[in-house]
Order: structure tokens, then C-alpha cells, then sequence
């Protein structure tokens, strides 16, 4: 370059000093001379000015160009370099520069590619590994809500039957206060009873003494009595005598004079029957008598029985009440107790079904558990795989980034 | 001797001898007088005889005596019977009934008729003596022979035979009897060995000898035995009679028993029935099949054939009565010239004396009717193109424990719309309602009291005279009559009478919490008034049961019962009084028994729609229903 | 003449022993729909129904009742299978006619009764 520079400069001196003595030749006018000189010394100066340029800057502006390209991306630019001087050699270094360039982006822009395709081929393969995954995942959660649907019908039957055994139990407890109850109710009965009692034989000694001379009354009524019944008997086995005899009588009227005797001794039977009759009545208004008297006596002796009676009834019916006291509390104790007696069966069976559910619980837990671990892990798979996922996607869009931005590089033609 | 106390059994007797007498005269002339006829008649007659002398009735034991001379003469073949001989031994018999009559009333015994009959008698004992001039050789122990040589066609006379009877059969003793009854249709049983007592306990090996008086002549005879079907095998040999028993029983050992004795004996064996009836249902209620209870049973069983047995002897043949009858129809046609044949079927027809004693008046009154009001004069007949002679005819049948007697002839007939103006004109009938009146009913008019009066006997009331009497008659046994009537074509007097007048199987029902016994043989059937079988028209029920609607009255109320529960019961189905069929209903069937019907006592025994009472096991009463009459509103 | 004889309401009435048959205590009388009223049914008598009559209806004698079950006088002969009810206290005796209708026993004027004259009545109606 410096050569052609020299050369430029000398040809530019040459041309002027040419001019300038050339020309005060040619133009005797000093001035006209003059201005020819600098006239040509101007154009020569231009001249030579852009000729210096023209050298400089054309390989300058080859490589600003080829620059100007190159920081447009396109690489593919090739700089035609001849001379040697030292432009050339800016030329020739920069073209050099620049294929090294190229060649350094090329390798790039391969390697990107292939990390593409691989962080591609991750992606895909993950994103399988994921989907697989997530099939498995949905298995195990569908078995762990099964299971955690079964754990809570369990549960729930196994809180009914708690509820049951609760309310069981609240049954019990209820008939058990009622036995305490009732059985204090006894306890008091029975205090009430025994005391009534003790009144009460106070009283029937009382009433055996008088009772005994009523006995004794009443004896003799008895036996009024049966006499009363004899004498009706016999009443009766005189009325049919006596009807006996009337028809014995009529048949007799029809045997004609053969059975006159007959007549008469049914006619005889006849009175007969009717003195008994007779008889019998008399019997019968004495009987009535006596049993009319005893009935004063009795009914005399019976008033202060009576009387006693009437305390003992009180007594007695003291003794009663406390007795159905006693019978009622029994009655609810046996009740009470039969209640208590349900209820505990009742409550073991409720146990038993407990167990039993509870049972079916941690089964059914179990189950559960296990489609959790398995639903756990393979969701860890999942998680694990998500991260690789992901990663993979980074990855592919590094690359991308990568690759778009050597993509602004024109690396070929 | 005072002869009054034997006075009853006299009159009984002679009562019965005549009767069977009459029955064998009418035969005397027709063509199978049988010669066992001819002497039984004698023996009749002797009897009629005798006992009229040793009771000191000079005028009937003469008269009988000329009866048994001609009967003597005709037993022995010497005389010939002719019609005038039938006719006269018919009017002797009938003679001598009305003297026993006469005894019974304690009247003067002799009668007009006899001198004329015993003339004509006579006459036709001597017309023997004067054609053959011989005098009679009254032969009381004479054996049949009769006069001439002995002909194929001649009466075999006595035979002895032996009988082999079926034994492949059941009941081989049952059978024995059928064919000694069968024998018996072929001649007089002289003998029979075993005899009939040893045939009733069952007691039979099969073999049979019989002595039998035939007038068949002997191939005749041969082939008849051998047509017998329970007949095995048999030998035939003409032997001797055996000698003639004189006494009035004749060559049947029987026994004569005065008829009330009978009936207070069965009486008394209803009684054991009953009574046996009420041990048993006492039984029953402790323990069925002790030996007590099958002792009861078999007593039962006992007194039931005691009963039967007895009921048997009650039963008389119609035939007994036949000849009063057709004796009142000789002398009614005879006394107003109009000759009448007089026809009697199933006159075989067995039936209870006692029944038949309380209708034979009634059958006389309606005989005698028929011929002076039925039958027209033979010119009128002519004149109507009927045979001179008029028909009457009796007809006698049994239905199961129904009887029927009728009485038919072909003469005029009734014509309601004539009875409905004679009934106007007697004040029985207003106008109005003899137009409202069915001409079936119409008929019936002739039974009323008032209907017929002596004064005005008009061919048309006088058949009613007396039918008051006879339709009361009928249905004081338990009948009905019916009247059944053509104008000019003839007239029809039904008598449905009930057969068994004591024991029947009926129905026990409850009405209104009272119990009513109805007898089976007045029930059609029954029916269930229930919704289905009801049928409501007009307010009034139907049954509906069967094809036809029965109009129903509720017992209650036919009854004047309370009702004790709503309608809905049992409807009897029954024949009602007109011969509609009518329901009665009850409000529950308790159960079929066999009662005795007895009739109502005294003040009840006129009330219509009960035919009696009936004690049953239990010692309770129910009361009989008669459903035709029950007072249906 | 031999009576049976009794007291019925305020009077005294007897009747002829021959024209009875016995007497019994009354049973169970079954009626008898549309009977007269005076009949008052149907009793049972050795195996046999009889026809009770109310006797003391037909006496014209409003105090004439029969108290408690009474007996039955079942009547003779013709007039057999009727019965009168009467009071139980019946007794048999000898009496004299006295006036019209009446009987004396031992003193005491009695109504001689007529059986069949008392069951023509009862059979009626009115």
C-alpha cells in the first residue's frame, strides 16, 4: 500500500512540478500562469488525491463492505484480494479472519443442531416416560380414592357402628340407672313392707281373738246352714211324693173298683208327703230363725271384727301397696335387668361387627397404602421425570436460541 | 151271656170276611174263577155265618147260611156260575154289611133287601136241583175234584214241589220268598217247607218243597215254574190234598188282631224309638263306639224293623175297598138307568189301613157324584157320540212315599164359568172377584161348604155335595185333592195323599233361632238365597236356582218371627197348595233326620201349615211343616 | 165324685179326675208360631208333644197366674195330647156338687172346671 501511496504521492509531485514549470511556459501571464498552476495543481492534487484514495479506500471500502456484511450475518462473503500491499494484506487477514469465522459458527451451528435434535429426542422420550407414567399414576390414584372410598364407607359404617355400640351403651347405662333405681326403690319397698307387716301382726293377733268367737258363730250358721239345704231337699222329695200320689191317684180312678184299695193308700201317701212337707216347713222357719238370730249375733260380733278387720284391712292394704311397690320394682328390676341383659348382648354383637369393620378398615387402609406407595412412586417416577422433562425442554430451547441466533448468520450461499 | 163285650171283635171280623168276600164274588163269574177262590168264599161265608148265630143275629146268619148252600154247590162244580150269580152273592154280601152296620149302631139288624135275596138265592140253588133234579150233597170236607175225566187242560189240583232256588246269587233266602210269592200267584200254598219264619232270619240251603193247590192245568203250570228265573231246578208230582182244616182261618195259619191293637202298638214301638233315640244322642255326646253306644245302636236297628214290621201289617191292599165302590157305582147306574163300566187299577196297591179307612167314604161320596152328576143319561151320551155306557175308572198309585188315588170319568165334566155363576148366585163369589178367579181355582169351588145344597142340586152343584167333607177328609191325612176338569169330556178328582203317615226322613232347619222339620217328601229342592242366587223384582225375591224364577217368602215372616239375621239363608223349593212351585226360605239347614210325625194335639190340630210335631234325640220338639199349606202371603 | 183340685189368683177351681190323664212338673214349652194365644206350645211328654193351654188365661181372673214353672195337668181320652198349666200345689180330693158350676170340698166352694169346654175355647182365636 505504502508504494502505491509513494508512487500516488510521486506522480501527484511530478504532476505538479510538471504543471508548474509547463505551464509558466505556456502562459507567459504570471498571473494566468499562476492559475494555471494551481489550476493543475489542484486537478492534479484532486487527481492524485482521489487516485490515492481510490486506492486506499477501495480496498478499504471492499472490507467495509465485506464488514458491512459480515455484520449482517452473511458469512458467505468472499474478499478477492490482490496486491500486496498493505491493504491487501488487511484484506487478506480479514478475509482469513473471516473464514475463520465462518468455519467456528459452521461447527457451531452443527453442534447446535445436533443438541437440538438430541434435546429433542430427550424431550419426546421423556415426555413418553410421562405419559407412561402418568397412566400408572392415574391407575394407583384411582385405586387409592377406590381404597380411600372403601376406608371411608368403612369408616362410616365403623362410626354407625360406634354410633350403635354408643347408643347401645347409652341404652345400658340408662337401664342400669333404672335397676339402681328400681332397686332402691326395692330396698325401700321392702323397708316399707316389712314394717306394714310388723303392724299388721300386731293387729291379726288382735283379730284371731275376736275372730275365733266369730268362728264360733259362724260354725253354728254353718250348720244352720246344711240344715237349711237338708230341709230344701226334703221339700223337694215331698213335692214329688206328693205329685206321685196325685197320679197315683188317676190311674187308680181308672182301674175301676179293683184299685179302690190302691186309691186310698195313695190318698195316704199323699198326706203323708204333705205332712212332711209340712214338717219340713216348720223345720225350715226355725232354721230361718236361728240362722236369723246367729245372723244378729253374728252380725254383732262380725262389727267389731269388722272394725279390727277394717284396721287390719288398712294395714293390709299399706302392706299391699308396699307389696306392689315391691312387685313393680321387681317387675322393672327383672326388666332392668333384662334390658341390661339385651344391651350388653347387644353391645358385644356391636363390638363384634366393630371388629369386623375395623377389620375391613385396615384392610381396606392397607390397600390403600400400598396404591399410595405405588401411586407415590410412581408419581416420584413422574416427578423425577417431570424435572428430566423439563430439562430436556431447556435444553431444546437453548439450542434453539442457539441456533436462531447463528441462524442470523449467512453461513452459506 | 152278655155277648156286648164281643160285640167290637163281631162286627171287625165279620167286616173283613165280607170284604174279601165281595172281593172273591165279583170274580165268581169271570173266566179265571179260580176254584181256590170258590172255596174261600165258601169259607168266607161260612164264617159270616157261624159267627152271626153264636152272636144271635138270626137274620144274617140265615141269609149267610143261603149264600153258603149256593157257594157249597159252586165250590164243588156241581153248579155253574152265571152273571146273575156274581150279582146276587154281591148284593147278599153287600146285605149282610149293612146288617153288621146296623149291629154296630146297636139298631135293628134285619134289612129289607133279605127276603128278595135270600129268595133269589134260593132260586138259583133249586134252578140246579130242578134241571138235574138231584138234591145237593153238601160235602163239607169234600177235596177238589172236578166233574168230568180229567183233561189235558184241567186244573193240575194238588202238587207237591221241590225247588232248587239259585244260590250263585246274593240273598238266596230273599229270593226263596220271591218265589214262594210268585208261587203263590199260581195257586194256594198249602205248605212250605222251610217255612216263611225260617226264610226271614236268612236261614236257607237252597231246597224248597212246596204243596201247591193250582187249578192250572199241570203243563201250564210246569212251564210257569220253570219260567221262574231265581229257580235252579225243580220236580212236579200231583199228589193228594191234605185234608181240609174246618176252621174259619183257612189253610194260611193267621191271626186276627184287632186293628186299634195294632196301632196302639205302633204306637208304643215309636215310643221305644224314640226313647231309644234319646239314649243314644246321650251317648253319642260321651264316647261314639262304646259297647253302650253300639248296643243303642242295635236297639235302634231293632225297634226300626219292629216298626216295619208292623207298619207292613197295617198296609191293606185297595182292593179291599174296591168292592164298597164298585158296589156303590152298580147301585147308583142301576138305580137311574145309566150303565156304567167301573174299572180299578192298582188295586194292589198296598196302603195303610188307617189311611185308607178315612177315604173310603170319601172315594164313595165321589164315586157316587160321578155317576149321578157326571155321567150323562145314555141319550145325552148318544147324543155326544160317547159309548153308551159311561166309563169310571179308579186309579190307585204309589210314587215313592207319595200315593196317588184317582177318580175319572168321561162324562160332562165341570165348567168354571158355570161354577163361578152358581158360586155368584150362592153368594160365595162377587162378580169381580169370580172374573179375578183362575179357572183351575174354579174348579175347587165345588169343595165349599155352601156350594152344593140339597135343595137346589142342579147337575152342576151336585157334584159338589159332600166335597167339603171329602177335601177335608184328604187333607186331614195329609193330602191333597185336585180337581182336574174338561166341559163335556169328562172330569178328574186327584187324591195326593202321603204314603207313610208316621216315620219320614225330613230336614231339620232353623228359622228365627226356631227349629222346624220339613219333610223330605215335600221338597223338591233346595236353593241358596244368596247374591248370586237372589233375584229382586218389585220388592219381592226370587230364586233364581235352576231355569226357572221361584218366588221366595222368608219362614220368618210367613210365621210372624222375628227376623234374627239378614236375608241370605236357604231356599226350600216346594209345591205350593195351587201347584206352584214356591220357596220357603230358613235361615240355615241343621241336618236330616228320621222323625215321627205325630199330629198336633187337640187345640192346635187345625192350624194350616203344620202337618204335626216331631220329638227329636235330644228331647226338644220341633214343629212339622207342611210347606204347600204354610199361609204364603 | 174325685177331683183334683187347686187355687189359681183368688178362687179355688177343681176338676174331675177322670178327665186327667197325670200330672207333671212343666218343661221346656217350645210355642208355636200362628197358634191361638191361648195355647202357649208344644211340651214334650213320654217321648209324645202335648199342647200346653194357659188355664189361668181362660179363667177371666186377672190375678190368676201360674208362678214358677207349675205343672202340667194332661187331659184323658178324647181330649188327650192337650194340657193345662197349672200351679204346682195340686191335690186330690172328694166333693159334692154344690151350685151351679161349683163343687164343695171339705167346705170350700171350688169352679168345677169343663176340659173339653176350656180346650174348644183355647183353640180359638179370640
Amino acid at each position: 500500500m505504502q508504494k502505491k501511496l509513494a508512487a500516488s504521492f510521486l506522480l501527484v509531485t511530478f504532476l505538479c512540478t510538471a504543471v508548474a514549470v509547463a505551464v509558466p511556459r505556456l502562459q507567459p501571464d504570471p498571473m494566468w500562469s499562476a492559475a494555471l498552476v494551481v489550476c493543475c495543481d489542484l486537478a492534479i492534487g484532486l487527481g492524485g488525491a482521489w487516485l490515492v484514495s481510490w486506492l486506499v479506500v477501495r480496498r478499504i471500502k471492499q472490507l467495509a463492505t465485506a464488514a458491512s456484511l459480515i455484520s449482517n450475518g452473511d458469512l458467505t462473503l468472499a474478499v478477492d484480494i490482490e496486491g500486496t500491499d498493505e491493504t491487501a494484506d488487511l484484506a487478506r487477514s480479514f478475509s482469513t479472519m473471516l473464514v475463520n469465522l465462518l468455519n467456528v459458527l459452521i461447527e457451531v451451528e452443527s453442534g447446535a443442531a445436533q443438541i437440538y435434535s438430541s434435546a429433542l429426542t430427550l424431550s419426546r422420550t421423556s415426555e413418553e416416560v410421562n405419559a407412561a407414567t402418568a397412566g400408572i399414576a392415574e391407575a394407583t390414584q384411582a385405586i387409592a380414592r377406590g381404597a380411600d372410598a372403601q376406608a371411608d364407607d368403612v369408616s362410616r359404617t365403623s362410626a354407625l357402628t360406634r354410633d350403635l355400640t354408643g347408643s347401645a351403651d347409652r341404652v345400658a347405662e340408662a337401664a342400669t340407672t333404672v335397676q339402681e333405681a328400681a332397686e332402691e326403690a326395692s330396698l325401700r319397698a321392702n323397708t316399707g313392707a316389712a314394717a306394714a307387716r310388723r303392724a299388721a301382726e300386731g293387729i291379726v293377733d288382735l283379730k284371731n281373738a275376736v275372730d275365733a268367737s266369730a268362728d264360733a258363730v259362724e260354725g253354728f250358721q254353718v250348720r244352720a246352714e246344711e240344715i237349711g239345704k237338708i230341709v230344701t231337699f226334703i221339700v223337694s222329695l215331698a213335692e214329688q211324693t206328693h205329685l206321685l200320689a196325685i197320679n197315683a191317684t188317676i190311674e187308680a180312678s181308672r182301674a175301676g173298683d179293683e184299685a179302690r184299695g190302691f186309691a186310698v193308700v195313695a190318698e195316704e201317701v199323699r198326706r203323708l208327703a204333705d205332712h212332711v212337707r209340712g214338717f219340713a216347713d216348720q223345720i225350715g222357719s226355725v232354721t230361718d230363725e236361728i240362722r236369723g238370730g246367729s245372723h244378729v249375733l253374728a252380725r254383732s260380733i262380725r262389727e267389731s271384727v269388722n272394725a279390727a278387720g277394717a284396721a287390719r284391712d288398712l294395714v293390709e292394704r299399706a302392706a299391699a301397696s308396699f307389696d306392689g311397690v315391691l312387685d313393680a320394682t321387681r317387675g322393672t328390676t327383672d326388666r332392668s335387668h333384662a334390658i341390661a341383659r339385651s344391651v350388653d348382648e347387644q353391645r358385644r354383637l356391636a363390638r363384634q361387627v366393630d371388629e369386623a369393620l375395623e377389620r375391613i378398615v385396615r384392610i381396606a387402609r392397607d390397600n390403600a397404602r400400598g396404591t399410595e406407595e405405588t401411586s407415590t412412586a410412581t408419581s416420584g417416577q413422574t416427578a423425577s421425570m417431570h424435572a428430566l422433562s423439563a430439562a430436556a425442554h431447556e435444553l431444546a430451547r437453548t439450542s434453539d436460541q442457539m441456533k436462531s441466533l447463528i441462524g442470523t448468520f449467512r453461513l452459506r450461499n | 151271656m152278655d155277648l156286648s163285650a164281643y160285640l167290637d171283635l163281631f162286627i171287625a171280623e165279620a167286616r173283613e170276611h165280607i170284604a174279601v168276600a165281595s172281593g172273591l164274588a165279583s170274580k165268581v163269574d169271570g173266566r179265571d174263577a179260580a176254584e181256590t177262590d170258590l172255596r174261600e168264599l165258601f169259607r168266607h161265608v161260612h164264617s159270616i155265618k157261624g159267627m152271626a148265630a153264636s152272636m144271635g143275629f138270626e137274620a144274617m146268619s140265615s141269609l149267610a147260611h143261603d149264600a153258603e148252600s149256593l157257594m157249597d154247590l159252586l165250590r164243588q162244580g156241581q153248579i155253574a156260575p152265571k152273571p146273575a150269580t156274581r150279582r146276587v152273592l154281591s148284593d147278599a154280601l153287600a146285605c149282610l154289611e149293612r146288617m153288621v152296620d146296623r149291629a154296630e149302631a146297636k139298631q135293628p139288624v134285619d134289612d129289607g133287601e133279605r127276603a128278595p135275596l135270600q129268595e133269589s138265592l134260593r132260586g138259583l140253588l133249586h134252578g140246579t136241583l130242578d134241571s138235574e133234579g138231584r138234591a145237593p150233597a153238601v160235602d163239607p170236607g169234600g177235596s177238589a175234584r172236578p166233574v168230568g175225566t180229567q183233561e189235558p187242560t184241567a186244573p193240575a189240583g194238588c202238587v207237591k214241589l221241590a225247588l232248587i232256588v239259585r244260590r250263585d246269587r246274593a240273598f238266596p233266602a230273599v229270593r226263596a220268598a220271591v218265589v214262594l210269592g210268585r208261587l203263590g200267584k199260581l195257586g194256594s200254598l198249602l205248605r212250605i217247607d222251610p217255612p216263611m219264619a225260617a226264610l226271614r232270619t236268612g236261614r236257607f240251603d237252597g231246597r224248597l218243597l212246596v204243596t201247591l193247590l193250582s187249578n192250572l192245568p199241570l203243563r201250564t203250570l210246569a212251564a210257569k215254574i220253570a219260567a221262574l228265573e231265581e229257580v235252579d231246578s225243580f220236580t212236579l208230582v200231583p199228589t193228594e190234598a191234605p185234608p181240609e182244616r174246618e176252621a174259619p182261618q183257612g189253610s194260611k195259619a193267621t191271626l186276627r188282631v184287632k186293628a186299634d191293637r195294632l196301632d196302639e202298638l205302633i204306637e208304643e214301638v215309636l215310643d221305644l224309638m224314640t226313647s231309644i233315640g234319646r239314649i243314644d244322642s246321650g251317648l253319642a255326646a260321651d264316647r261314639q263306639g262304646s259297647p253302650l253306644a253300639r248296643e243303642a245302636e242295635a236297639a235302634r236297628r231293632l225297634a226300626r224293623r219292629a216298626y216295619d214290621g208292623l207298619v207292613d201289617m197295617r198296609l191293606v191292599p185297595f182292593e179291599v175297598s174296591t168292592q164298597r165302590l164298585r158296589r156303590t157305582a152298580d147301585e147308583v147306574s142301576r138305580k137311574l138307568g145309566k150303565p156304567v163300566t167301573f174299572e180299578v187299577v192298582g188295586d194292589d196297591v198296598r196302603i195303610d189301613r188307617s189311611l185308607l179307612e178315612r177315604l173310603i167314604d170319601p172315594l164313595v161320596h165321589m164315586v157316587r157324584n160321578a155317576v149321578d152328576h157326571g155321567i150323562e143319561s145314555p141319550d145325552e151320551r148318544r147324543a155326544a157320540n160317547k159309548p153308551a155306557a159311561g166309563q169310571l175308572r179308579i186309579a190307585v198309585e204309589r210314587h215313592a212315599s207319595r200315593l196317588s188315588i184317582v177318580v175319572e170319568d168321561d162324562g160332562r165334566g165341570l165348567d168354571p164359568r158355570r161354577l163361578k155363576q152358581v158360586a155368584i148366585e150362592r153368594g160365595l163369589l162377587t162378580p169381580l172377584e169370580a172374573v179375578r178367579l183362575a179357572d183351575a181355582d174354579a174348579l175347587l169351588l165345588i169343595t165349599h161348604p155352601g156350594f152344593s145344597t140339597a135343595a137346589v142340586m142342579s147337575e152342576v152343584s151336585g157334584r159338589g155335595v159332600g166335597m167339603d167333607v171329602v177335601k177335608h177328609a184328604v187333607e186331614a191325612t195329609g193330602g191333597r185333592l185336585r180337581i182336574d176338569a174338561r166341559p163335556g169330556r169328562g172330569a178328574r178328582f186327584e187324591l195326593a195323599l202321603p204314603a207313610t203317615v208316621a216315620l219320614v226322613q225330613a230336614y231339620v232347619v232353623r228359622a228365627s233361632g226356631v227349629s222346624f222339620a220339613v219333610p223330605l217328601a215335600a221338597l223338591l229342592r233346595m236353593a241358596p238365597m244368596d247374591d248370586h242366587g237372589t233375584i229382586w223384582r218389585d220388592g219381592r225375591r226370587f230364586s233364581s236356582a235352576g231355569s226357572e224364577e221361584i218366588p221366595v217368602w222368608a219362614l220368618c215372616d210367613v210365621l210372624g218371627l222375628p227376623h234374627v239375621r239378614p236375608v241370605g239363608g236357604m231356599a226350600l223349593i216346594t209345591e205350593s197348595a195351587r201347584g206352584t212351585t214356591v220357596g220357603i226360605e230358613v235361615d240355615e239347614i241343621v241336618g236330616r233326620r228320621e222323625i215321627v210325625v205325630r199330629p198336633l194335639p187337640v187345640p192346635l190340630s187345625g192350624l194350616p201349615g203344620y202337618s204335626g210335631a216331631a220329638v227329636l234325640d235330644d228331647g226338644s220338639i220341633v214343629l212339622v211343616l207342611d210347606p204347600a199349606n204354610l199361609p204364603l202371603a | 165324685m174325685d177331683l183334683l183340685y187347686f187355687q189359681l189368683g183368688g178362687g179355688a177351681y177343681a176338676i174331675a179326675l177322670e178327665a186327667i190323664a197325670d200330672v207333671a212338673p212343666a218343661g221346656p214349652i217350645y210355642p208355636v208360631p200362628l197358634s191361638p194365644p191361648a195355647v202357649l206350645g208344644l211340651a214334650e211328654r213320654r217321648g209324645r208333644p202335648i199342647a200346653v193351654i194357659d188355664l189361668p188365661s181362660l179363667l177371666d181372673d186377672p190375678k190368676a197366674t201360674v208362678r214358677g214353672a207349675g205343672h202340667l195337668m194332661r187331659l184323658a181320652g178324647p181330649l188327650a195330647g192337650a194340657a193345662f198349666l197349672v200351679p204346682a200345689a195340686v191335690l186330690s180330693g172328694t166333693g159334692t156338687p154344690a151350685r151351679s158350676g161349683h163343687v164343695s170340698i171339705e167346705g170350700r166352694l171350688h169352679v168345677l172346671l169343663d176340659a173339653e169346654a176350656l180346650v174348644k175355647r183355647a183353640a180359638a182365636f179370640n
